[in-house]
């Protein structure tokens, strides 16, 4: 009899060592903050403006994309955190001056970890934030700020510190020459992603 | 006499379209040919960039120089009210026939001349088929609220300079003038896929 005592004690007992520490694995593996530096292929979002600047003969939509963001999880899959991008196109040919755009964009995040496993996270980032940008065909343009709105989307995979993202964000300017016309300094983009998180 | 800004121009769609089944051989240099003459990026002269950057446009009475989709660019206005841009000198480094358009949005109607040296008829050869006759008299053309390229001059030859004028043709009439662009004259339509759904030089 006291054998059998003593063996159901063992038996609770391993039951207790053995869903601390599953417990202690499930907390920390949950996503606690990230950051991100995406590059990739970016284009520009349809404007009268655009629709103008096509007309005069730049007519290729596509820009460099640089991006930077990270964010804190205060809360189990939603946190908060800020974002910035960088981007350019350059579009000339033999008889026009050569057309440049820089974008730079610059706000805060939400993101939302629709899926949170350790080997593949996806995020869903809100994004609120107000660019500055110029246009210019002989190097001297002024620069033009306005709020931007955007959402992102990512598959990342912290084990490979690698990521694909895709998003956009729309950015309605007005036209810093007096016959231009209204301008979305937004971008749709694809990037590749380097990824950390803890 | 008022023009629309219709115009038969090239589509290089079309013509794609037009010979699916004959990209063998000689078919392939005239596929070539005529993507070459109906390509996406026709030759354009950014007219009012190169010469009017150097001040050779002159402006009267209610036309004035302003900047263009930039602000470092460089446009016009003209009206509301009676005023003139002239553009002088104009040197057009097309070779063969080309047409002359005008990049402009506004309300109203403008009139718009173009004065070259092919302006004046070729003379007809014995044996040779009459050439076909410039377009350079003067038009009136409706403007849009939109910018369109609109046509101005048809079929001249160049190399070569050309002055090309545009006035507003009454008290109300406004137009903005961002461009004015040549490029050449569609080839006839016996083949080279040319069709009339086009609204100017590049859309």
């Amino acid at each position: 009899m006291p054998g059998f005592a003593t063996l159901t004690v063992v038996a609770d007992s391993s039951a207790v060592v053995d869903s601390a520490p599953r417990r202690n694995v499930e907390k920390s593996a949950r996503l606690k903050w990230f950051g991100r530096a995406s590059i990739g292929q970016g284009w520009v979002l349809r404007s009268d403006q655009e629709n103008a600047l096509r007309l005069q003969g730049y007519d290729s939509p596509f820009t460099s994309y640089f991006g930077l963001d990270g964010a804190y999880f205060p809360w189990p899959r939603l946190g908060l955190g800020v974002w910035g991008v960088f981007s350019e196109r350059d579009d000339s040919t033999d008889l026009l001056p050569e057309f440049e755009e820089t974008v730079l964009v610059g706000g805060v995040q939400v993101p939302v970890a629709i899926i949170d496993d350790p080997h593949v996270r996806i995020l869903l980032d809100a994004r609120l934030g107000v660019v500055t940008g110029r246009q210019q065909l002989h190097g001297a343009g002024e620069f033009v700020e306005a709020p931007a709105v955007g959402l992102d989307f990512g598959v990342v995979f912290p084990k490979a510190y690698f990521g694909l993202g895709a998003g956009m964000f729309s950015a309605p300017v007005s036209p810093t020459g007096e016959l231009g016309a209204d301008g979305n300094f937004g971008r749709g983009y694809f990037v590749l992603v380097a990824y950390i998180d803890g | 006499m008022v023009i629309s800004a219709e115009v038969t121009l090239c589509s290089w769609r079309t013509s794609m379209a037009d010979r699916p089944r004959r990209v063998h051989g000689s078919g392939v240099l005239v596929v070539l040919a005529a993507l070459l003459a109906c390509g996406t990026s026709p030759e354009r002269g950014p007219l009012v960039e190169t010469s009017c950057s150097n001040d050779n446009c002159q402006t009267t009475g209610s036309a004035r120089r302003t900047t263009g989709l930039t602000a470092d660019s460089v446009g016009f206005t003209i009206g509301p009210g009676l005023g003139t841009l002239t553009l002088s000198n104009v040197e057009v480094r097309e070779r063969g026939e080309y047409d002359v358009f005008a990049l402009i949005r506004g309300s109203g109607f403008v009139r718009v001349s173009v004065d070259a040296q092919s302006c004046a008829p070729l003379p007809v050869l014995p044996g040779w088929p009459e050439p076909p006759a410039p377009s350079c008299s003067t038009v009136d053309v409706g403007v849009s609220e939109k910018y369109r390229w609109v046509p101005v001059a048809a079929r001249l030859r160049g190399p070569e300079s050309i002055d090309v004028s545009i006035q507003t043709v009454d008290e109300t009439s406004e137009v903005q003038v961002l461009n004015v662009g040549f490029q050449p004259s569609p080839v006839d339509d016996s083949g080279a896929g040319c069709s009339s759904d086009s609204s100017g030089p590049s859309d």
